[in-house]
């Protein structure tokens, strides 16, 4: 158990986590959540190493963009999926100075979504 | 010689007491002087000296006076005064030395040839009597002359300068110093002089001048424009006159920089009101006091739709229905005398359609306060209206774009997970179908009665469950149901509020609950903000009121995505806060929306409610928020208002009378008001923008009913 990749959840949404959990729940990774930015970023700091952080967008305080321009700024190995449900307001620059790996849009197709987090991580598919 | 007047003063005495009478030998002698002879008798001192004072008294004669009655009476005549003659009785050379010594002009021996020398004598003093009187007289008037023309030099606003032939400064006014003083270096006996004091155009002009003078070819004067590389232009007026002697020359300067400058102004103002005259967009036209138009422009014959020329002489009434749309506001200025200003009403044009106009008009008055009639400018405001709608179509699709953005993401939150359960309940029904299927082996070996089939059925059965998870399947299942439940309850608020919030106005007015239409609109835009605003709301209790509930939705939107917006804008990711306050004051309702945002800065806070006027950056705002909201307020007879400080908030405030205006008291209502917005236009633009509300955080959800509360 103890080497299989981490991915952190970040969203606001308690429903969100809950049911990306739920997807997930057999997939080859251990899932940990944060419900806000800051939370997020406090546990990116700590042992063991997460592999990939997937994050909404709006949530109170820091926003899902900045968190990610942060992380890949702080924790270059940790690869950034953005899942949002309304993209536009976000400007060019900033998706490309976040530098994501993908980004999903909610309603999100979970095939898709395991189709992403596998590749981020490297694994082949099943 | 004319007319001689001679004073005579004579010894003796007549018998009255008066002066004796004139002997035979002077009235003989006065006869051969060959002019007429005027006679003046003086009594005494006092009479003589009143008439000598008489500046035509030619000479006074004393005709064998007593001596010293004629000494006395000769100190009485002024050295100045006519000259004097004594006849002196017999051949005496003392008593002519005395009457000479006392002021005698000559004397003359009463003896036998008085008759033929009295005559010669006394011509010769009156002649030189004459002549030295006209001397003093010129002496007078040339010092008379002398004092004025100094006194013209001195204090004339002209300079005057006076030059030798050689060009040399002979004399200058006190005007021609302060103008062109001299300057220091160089010297008052070079021709140079007079250069370096003159502006060089000035001084050509001078040399033109003195050309000019030459040949003959005198101008009255000539116009000079100097340029000065320090101060302005100035202009004078140059000119020059030879004077006789010696070929001296008079140049006379007079500064008329001022008076061109005011007649240039004076020019360009009268090209500038005829420029704006002729070519506002406005008809200005003047009436007299009977109504009738005595002036028009252009733009007035286009928009009263006359011929050119053809408005002249025609009544102003005639434009105007018997309706109070159609009022007529000049007749009513002509009436009153009172200025009106923008009065909106229908006119008639020539072709028969009716045009809404805004006028203003002002009467004009004579010097004592009389009418003389008015002068009234026209506005054609169909095209304003035109725009007005469009304009306002505009605003409510820009709020409904601001909103769109809010509300899809509040949608496919819920859409998310609620998606996703879905696959995973199909999975799990999947996994609990592959139980199902060994429970259904185990009942159909149980009653087969095989016991070891049983066993082996029922050990597949455990084997089923243990590698489906079965507990946590029968757990989860409930829970993503439940979960699903909840997201689709929270998709049907957001429906439910955006339904609420864009439910059409009628036509006509209808009553409203202000509350309501607050509350209903703040629970669609807090679905955007909720991430960085609290609201607190207070709302009082109110009465229904006949309102546009449609419209005033859009006004409380735009003023809460303000506040939003202006909250975002402090930068800082710190919370803020939207207080959104209702209560009855008097007879009006007072809504007030209260942020803790970067505040509007005073230059700002006159101007945010015209159209197009935005802060905001490029493509956050259309700058017609307010503008419109500005226009529905004020249709339903209210106001608003803002108060602000810079970092700190702001704060608008509706207020709006429990008893609106009827629709029929503003003319030209027919064309602003219900028409504006739709019914069509309002169910056909707000479905399509999605619906939101404040999302189903367990603890933080508003309650859902729209009925008016405290919180």
């Amino acid at each position: 158990m103890a080497d299989r990749p981490i991915v952190l959840l970040v969203d606001d949404d308690a429903r969100v986590l809950s049911s990306l959990r739920r997807s997930l729940r057999r997939e080859p990774f251990e899932i940990e959540t944060a419900e806000n930015a800051e939370r997020a970023l406090e546990r990116l700091a700590a042992a063991p190493r997460v592999g990939l952080v997937i994050s909404d967008l709006r949530m109170p305080g820091m926003n899902g963009v900045e968190l990610l321009k942060i992380v890949r700024q702080r924790h270059q190995d940790t690869v950034r999926i953005l899942l949002s449900g309304w993209t536009s307001e976000v400007s060019r620059a900033d998706l490309e100075a976040a530098d994501l790996f993908a980004s999903h849009e909610k309603p999100w197709d979970d095939a898709a979504l395991k189709a992403s987090i596998r590749s981020a991580l490297g694994m082949s598919r099943q | 010689m004319g007319f001689v007047r001679i004073v005579v003063v004579s010894g003796g005495r007549d018998p009255l007491g008066g002066p004796g009478p004139m002997s035979v030998e002077t009235t003989a002698g006065l006869a051969r002087l060959g002019d007429p002879v005027e006679l003046l008798r003086a009594r005494d001192v006092e009479d003589l000296r009143e008439i000598v004072a008489d500046p035509s008294v030619d000479l006074v004669l004393f005709d064998r006076v007593g001596a010293a009655e004629t000494r006395q009476m000769l100190s009485a005549i002024a050295h100045e005064g006519p000259p004097s003659i004594v006849v002196i009785e017999g051949d005496s050379e003392r008593a002519a030395l005395e009457a000479f010594r006392a002021g005698a002009s000559d004397c003359v021996h009463f003896g036998p040839e008085y008759e033929n020398v009295l005559p010669v004598v006394l011509l010769e003093q009156v002649r030189r009597w004459r002549g030295e009187r006209q001397r003093r007289v010129s002496e007078e008037r040339i010092r008379w002359l002398e004092d004025l023309s100094a006194a013209i030099v001195a204090e004339m606003p002209a300079a005057l300068v006076v030059v030798d032939v050689d060009g040399l400064i002979v004399t200058e006014n006190p005007e021609f110093a302060r103008l062109f003083p001299a300057r220091s270096e160089s010297s008052e006996t070079t021709p140079e002089f007079l250069a370096a004091r003159l502006p060089a155009e000035l001084m050509a002009a001078v040399d033109r001048a003195e050309r000019a003078e030459e040949i003959g070819e005198t101008a009255a004067f000539e116009l000079i424009r100097v340029e000065d590389p320090v101060a302005s232009a100035r202009a004078y007026e140059l000119r020059y006159r030879r004077l006789t002697d010696a070929g001296r020359g008079l140049i006379v300067v007079v500064d008329v920089t001022e008076s061109e400058w005011l007649s240039e102004r004076l020019d360009a103002l009268q090209r500038d009101t005829r420029d704006i005259i002729e070519n506002i967009n406005s008809a200005l036209i003047v009436v007299d006091s009977g109504g009738m138009i005595t002036f028009a422009n252009p733009a007035a014959e286009r928009i009263l739709g006359g011929a050119a020329g053809g408005l002249l002489g025609r009544r102003i009434d005639d434009w105007f229905g018997p309706s109070s749309e159609t009022a007529n506001p000049i007749e009513e200025c002509l009436a009153s005398g009172a200025r009106s200003r923008g009065a909106e009403t229908l006119i008639q044009r020539g072709d028969g359609q009716w045009i809404p106009v805004g006028v203003s008009c002002s009467p004009r008055l004579d010097a004592n306060g009389r009418s003389r009639g008015a002068v009234a400018i026209f506005q054609d405001l169909s095209e304003i209206k035109e725009l007005e709608l469009q304009v306002r179509q505009t605003e409510k699709m820009a709020s409904i774009g601001q909103l769109a953005a809010g509300v899809a993401h509040e949608v496919n939150n819920p859409m998310g997970f609620i998606h996703a359960n879905l696959h995973q309940m199909s999975e799990y029904l999947g996994d609990l179908e592959k139980y199902f299927e060994a429970t259904a082996r185990l009942q159909q070996v149980a009653l087969e009665g095989d016991p070891e089939m049983v066993r082996a059925a029922a050990a597949d059965v455990g084997a089923v469950a243990r590698e489906i998870d079965l507990d946590f399947v029968r757990a989860d299942f409930d829970k993503a149901l439940a979960e699903s439940g909840e997201g689709a309850e929270r998709i049907r608020h957001i429906v439910k509020d955006l339904r609420d919030f864009s439910r059409p106005d009628l036509p006509a007015r209808t009553p409203a609950d202000i509350n309501q239409a607050v509350d209903s609109t703040a629970s669609i835009v807090y679905t955007m903000m909720k991430h960085d605003v609290a609201f607190e709301k207070q709302y009082g209790e109110l009465p229904e009121i006949d309102a546009y509930p449609m419209q005033l939705k859009q006004v409380f939107m735009n003023l809460l995505v303000n506040a939003y917006q202006a909250i975002q804008a402090r930068g800082d990711h710190e919370p803020g806060v939207i207080r959104i306050q209702t209560e009855l004051v008097g007879d009006e309702i007072v809504v007030r929306i209260a942020d803790t945002g970067i505040g509007i800065a005073e230059r700002d806070r006159t101007r945010i409610f015209e159209p197009f006027y935005t802060t905001k950056p490029v493509g956050t705002g259309t700058g017609l928020g307010l503008a419109t909201s500005f226009n529905i307020i004020e249709r339903h007879g209210g106001r608003i208002g803002v108060e602000s400080e810079v970092g700190r908030g702001t704060v608008f405030e509706v207020r709006l009378p429990t008893t609106p205006p009827t629709p029929t008291a503003t003319p030209g209502a027919t064309a602003t008001d219900a028409p504006s917005l739709t019914p069509t236009a309002e169910a056909i633009a707000m479905p399509t923008a999605g619906g939101a509300q404040d999302g189903g955080h367990p603890g933080e959800s508003p309650s859902s009913d729209r009925a008016p509360r405290r919180d």
